[in-house]
């Protein structure tokens, strides 16, 4: 059993545990058979989820210009049939049948990018879960260096280890060993004795990582950093999920809140991070891991706070749109090639306002589908609804957000 | 057989003190020089002086003792180092980025948090410290300095300017700063000095109110179409009442059936008959769950209506709505009209809830947020702030000297009392208070006099919040309550349940409560006590790290953080929310540590200090190559002992350890550098400093 360092200090004070303390060597073990990896991607800013994930056309909803504003053709949308995406996605055509769309996600209201943006990253509105990355840290029992985070991230109650990919982007491969500390801290009632054990461990890996990223450099050729980082320490075992804010990447200029001057300029933002989605995929086939490739063997979860509001607003812009938004599922245990979910547009005509609305529609989570009527099992997609969908990964565990009890999950996102 | 007797001996040593509780280590150490360790940190962000520590060792008479370590805090209250900490503290209440005393640019965080530090709003905090200004500055100064900078003044003096009401002053005041900046040199520019900006004859007064209508602050909180000045408003009551208001989205029945029928019937009538932004702050008008916050805030943000960038010349009225807690713990609502932000700034500083709020302020910077602080001790704290004329260096002299931060009381699991559970009912009583049979739990205890209903609202607290942990589907506080138990809160309740629910005078209740079952880990209150920040004792932390280690090694090698994220490892809190992504130290940080020793250490600073010790005539020459030709393992058992008794009292401060805790510590260093026979005496020393460094004893204060 692993012991986190808040749960060796707290049994630091009682002199009987201290013989107690796991080998960190034990703690490393691992079954690659059974690895599974989480890379949560977060897009800050709010995405138009008209031109990628949930594009429109004028002819679906019978609407114009001026409910929805639309600026690529119908013919640009591609797809299989269950699963259409915008010309911003075209990085992804690849991938069709590997990724599913969760459309229609309706974020509640509108408090600010940063609360609705751990809101659909944790489920909770309140700050008060963790990132689902980090809740499926807990489930993977937290390797060495927990997770991988460039950004912040929201913990709620877990504890764990945060490792900044910046950091390991700067690791040496010289001597690092600092195994003269354990003769030092070995049965002795010490705060840090199980981060000095990290710190032993960390050293003694640290050139076996070091020369793993550089491998996965070489063999990549990425214009980012911390793709072979992640890969790196995923297939090292010392880290089984990152969290990657889009907007710390180096090589990564978007203009994505875009309340004035939306037209092409929001596109064009959009583009570059599904070409960078894209190109992380690209990355992990290109990884061999269990028999398969690494994309194979890790889920994805691509996010943003909110869309867009549909019309072009007095600036030419768009606003936040919290009535609907999209989230991107990938990797081998996705059931892909498929969206689940849907939205609608309510034209002005039809508002009494006169303002168009794109909404999410009603779901029943019994049948798995968008319906149109009221129902027991019908109700609009939340993003606790999606939070705790993710137990599908973990054979439905109840030790995944426990805290969701009484929430219904979207069925059939991932395969058993 | 000497050497096996010599070892012998510190087994003995060891085997007596190696298994002291933590807390003992620093706790009961030499207690003044241990005390004054910690004062200089606190107060300056760095170790005190050796030769202090060694001058106040030799001190035997307890008053002089006393004296002495009064006249070092006097000296620290005035020190560089002091206003640098204290400005860093107030920009961490203020959630906006640390400014760094070295002047460097840590782009940490998002551009919002990143405004120039080099602003009127630091020269106002340093201020506060530098002269000992009244605290109440803070919200009713109207005379800024601009920094010594022509393009930070130049910038703040355009924002300011349309303050001005009177043209013939503005003008003259205006070209009188403008002679001011042509003045100046790039020599001149270094940011140390301030010039004037605003002088009471000169400017409009009416709408200024101190750090609130500063540059700074409306750039930091930046008001929108939709949260038309509530951010504003919600962290004047965060810094200035102690009321924290969060953005969040809390699931409410009739939102969603809004929603849903909003989806199914684009007619919807009659909630989306407005446009959606007008439907929004109708429901923040009359939703319960919004109104909870935004009665106080609303009401607030008026008052800063036609100030979007800049302070407006036209005050807005508004009014003060907030919630006294009194002496007895229940609570008032106050509602006070103001004419604008000057009037708002002054009648906050009237309030007896923003003393006790400023004295809390100064309880957890300096006593620690986990010693209790009982809202009577609040009521006196505040008397004495107020007696002090607000000053802060006066008020932080009283408390260091005071017998709450020499002795603190932190929380004992055998005496847990109702006190300690105040906070977390006022949080349960927020959302119950429209309920008008549920018991008010934070007004008081017994919560009835009835025996027999007081028992049954406890029980109902132990099934409600599922305390035998049965993972019930309803227990409190719900999902959609905009918080939840933390786990240290969830052990307090079960530990105060299961010992008997004492009240403040200590006693337990006659009657049995159903605790059969209820577990709790009672390590809880030892493990809340070690953290980055705020705590009764802290670990070293953010510019604290990088000015100790530069002391320490006479070098900036280690302050070159090599990218932003190493803040988040060193503990710097995120202006975002003004919590640190890690609570304490882990591996990373100490992996830094190791890094900054290996870098750092020369024979200018780690080695010189022993170098002329008494090594000769092994070590007979100050050269670093000298130490390279000297195995550790040829040194003899004393000589060992004496390096690593120099290194510790170098590193660690002299005699901040007890006599038991230093042998064992000692004892544990020879021990590792067991296995180090075959390294270079400077490898050796390089460990040892290393080992030293990454010890709870150093980076614990």
């Amino acid at each position: 059993m692993k012991v986190s360092r808040r749960k060796f200090i707290q049994g630091s004070a009682c002199a009987s545990l201290l013989y107690s303390l796991p080998s960190k060597a034990n703690l490393l073990n691992y079954n690659p058979n059974t690895n599974q990896f989480v890379f949560q991607i977060l897009v800050p800013d709010g995405m138009d989820v008209t031109l990628s994930l949930d594009p429109l056309t004028h002819a679906k909803f019978n609407t114009d210009q001026a409910d929805v504003f639309i600026e690529y053709r119908p013919d640009q949308i591609f797809g299989n049939g269950k699963l259409l995406l915008g010309p911003a996605c075209e990085a992804l055509r690849p991938y069709l049948n590997e990724i599913a769309v969760v459309n229609g996600i309706v974020m509640r209201r509108d408090t600010g990018h940063e609360a609705l943006l751990s809101y659909i990253a944790s489920g909770s509105g309140s700050a008060a879960l963790p990132y689902i990355a980090v809740e499926s840290n807990h489930i993977l029992q937290e390797p060495t260096l927990g997770v991988l985070i460039a950004g912040s991230v929201k913990m709620g109650q877990r504890l764990a280890t945060l490792t900044q990919i910046e950091n390991l982007k700067q690791l040496g491969t010289g001597n690092n060993q600092v195994s003269y500390l354990n003769p030092f801290y070995n049965n002795v009632s010490n705060l840090l004795s199980t981060e000095i054990q990290n710190l032993v461990d960390f050293n003694f890996r640290k050139s076996e990582l070091a020369s793993e990223i550089d491998k996965v450099k070489s063999l990549l050729n990425s214009d980012y950093e911390e793709i072979p980082v992640i890969i790196g320490s995923f297939l090292k075992g010392m880290s089984k999920t990152a969290v990657l804010d889009i907007s710390r990447l180096e090589n990564m200029e978007l203009e994505l809140d875009t309340h004035s001057n939306h037209e092409s300029e929001h596109l064009s933002s959009q583009m570059a991070v599904w070409n960078f989605i894209a190109h992380v995929f690209d990355c992990f086939k290109k990884i061999e891991y269990n028999k398969g490739s690494l994309f194979d063997n890790t889920t994805f979860i691509v996010m943003s706070e909110f869309s867009r509001t549909p019309f072009l607003n007095g600036a030419r812009g768009k606003d936040h749109n919290v009535y609907t938004n999209s989230v991107l599922l990938a990797g081998g245990r996705v059931q892909g090639g498929k969206s689940v979910g849907e939205s609608k547009m309510l034209k002005r005509s039809q508002r009494p306002d006169g303002i168009a609305i794109h909404i999410g529609k009603p779901f029943d989570f019994s049948l798995g589908q968008s319906v149109n009527t009221n129902g027991e099992n019908v109700n609009l997609i939340y993003p606790e609804n999606l939070a705790k969908s993710f137990r599908g990964l973990y054979n439905q565990s109840e030790n995944f957000y426990p805290q969701l009890t009484g929430i219904k999950e979207i069925k059939g996102l991932f395969k058993s | 057989m000497k050497k096996i007797l010599y070892i012998g001996v510190w087994v003995l040593l060891l085997q007596v003190n190696a298994f002291a509780a933590e807390e003992s280590v620093f706790n009961e150490g030499n207690v003044y020089n241990t005390r004054l360790r910690k004062i200089s940190l606190l107060l300056q962000g760095t170790m005190p002086a050796n030769s202090d520590l060694e001058n106040l060792a030799m001190i035997h008479d307890i008053n002089e003792k006393e004296n002495f370590i009064e006249t070092k805090i006097n000296e620290y209250l005035m020190s560089e180092n002091y206003v640098a900490k204290m400005t860093n503290r107030l920009e961490e209440l203020y959630r906006v980025r640390l400014t760094d005393p070295e002047g460097r640019a840590f782009e940490a965080f998002e551009d919002e948090y990143l405004q120039s530090t080099n602003s009127s709003l630091n020269i106002l905090f340093s201020d506060l410290f530098s002269k000992n200004q009244p605290w109440d500055n803070l919200l009713t100064l109207t005379n800024y300095s601009l920094p010594l900078s022509y393009n930070v003044a130049n910038e703040e003096m355009n924002a300011y300017q349309f303050l001005v009401y009177n043209h013939q002053f503005r003008d003259q005041a205006r070209s009188e700063i403008e002679n001011f900046l042509d003045s100046l040199t790039y020599e001149d520019e270094d940011g140390t000095a301030s010039i004037p900006l605003i002088s009471n004859n000169a400017m409009g007064v009416k709408n200024l109110a101190g750090s609130i209508t500063t540059e700074r602050f409306f750039s930091r909180y930046p008001t929108t179409k939709l949260n038309a000045n509530r951010k504003r408003a919600a962290a004047i009551f965060r810094i200035f009442l102690c009321d924290s208001m969060e953005a969040v989205v809390l699931p409410s029945e009739s939102d969603d059936k809004m929603l849903f029928d909003l989806s199914l019937n684009a007619n919807q009538e009659p909630s989306h008959q407005d446009s959606v932004m007008t439907s929004m702050a109708k429901k923040h008008g009359e939703d319960p769950q919004c109104q909870s916050c935004h009665h106080k805030l609303d009401p607030m943000a008026k008052t800063f209506l036609g100030s979007s960038v800049v302070p407006n010349k036209e005050p807005s009225p508004g009014e003060l709505v907030f919630y006294e807690q009194k002496k007895d713990g229940s609570k008032e609502k106050i509602s006070i009209p103001v004419s604008g932000l000057n009037d708002l700034g002054h009648k906050i500083t009237n309030q007896q809830q923003y003393l006790t709020c400023q004295v809390t302020h100064f309880w957890n910077w300096f006593v620690g947020e986990n010693v209790p602080l009982s809202i009577e001790k609040k009521y006196e704290l505040a008397e004495v702030f107020d007696g002090l004329e607000r000053k802060p260096n006066d008020f932080i002299k009283f408390l260091l000297q005071s017998e709450d931060f020499i002795h603190p009381v932190n929380l004992q699991l055998d005496d847990l009392r109702y006190a300690n559970l105040k906070t977390l009912f006022t949080r349960c009583d927020s959302c119950h208070t429209n309920e008008i049979l549920a018991p008010v739990l934070s007004q008081g205890y017994p919560f009835s006099k009835d025996a027999s209903v007081n028992i049954n609202i406890l029980n109902k607290i132990i099934s409600s919040t599922d305390l035998h942990e049965q993972k019930s589907v309803d227990y409190m506080p719900p999902q959609n309550a905009g918080w939840t138990m933390s786990s240290f809160e969830r052990n307090l309740l079960k530990a105060w349940i299961t010992t008997g629910a004492k009240d403040n005078d200590g006693i337990e209740i006659e009657q049995e409560l159903n605790t059969s079952g209820i577990t709790y880990d009672e390590n809880f209150i030892t493990s809340s006590n070690f953290k980055f920040h705020d705590t009764s004792l802290r670990y070293l932390n953010n510019y604290d790290l990088l000015k100790v280690f530069k002391e320490i090694y006479n070098s900036g090698t280690c302050s070159e953080l090599s990218n932003v994220n190493e803040l988040i490892t060193l503990g710097f809190k995120d202006p975002r929310d003004g919590k640190s992504l890690i609570e304490s130290p882990n591996f990373l940080l100490l992996d830094w540590i190791k890094n900054c020793v290996e870098k750092s250490i020369s024979i200018n600073t780690g080695y010189s200090s022993f170098l002329p010790y008494p090594f000769e005539p092994k070590v007979a020459q100050n050269t670093e190559m000298k130490l390279d030709d000297i195995l550790w393992g040829e040194l003899d058992e004393t000589e060992k002992q004496t390096i690593i008794q120099w290194n510790t009292d170098l590193l660690l401060g002299y005699k901040v350890l007890s006599a038991e805790s230093y042998d064992s510590y000692v004892y544990r260093l020879l021990m590792a550098l067991e296995t180090s026979k075959d390294s270079s005496l400077k490898e050796a020393i390089k460990k040892i400093h290393v080992t030293i460094l990454t010890s709870s004893e150093f980076l614990i204060y």
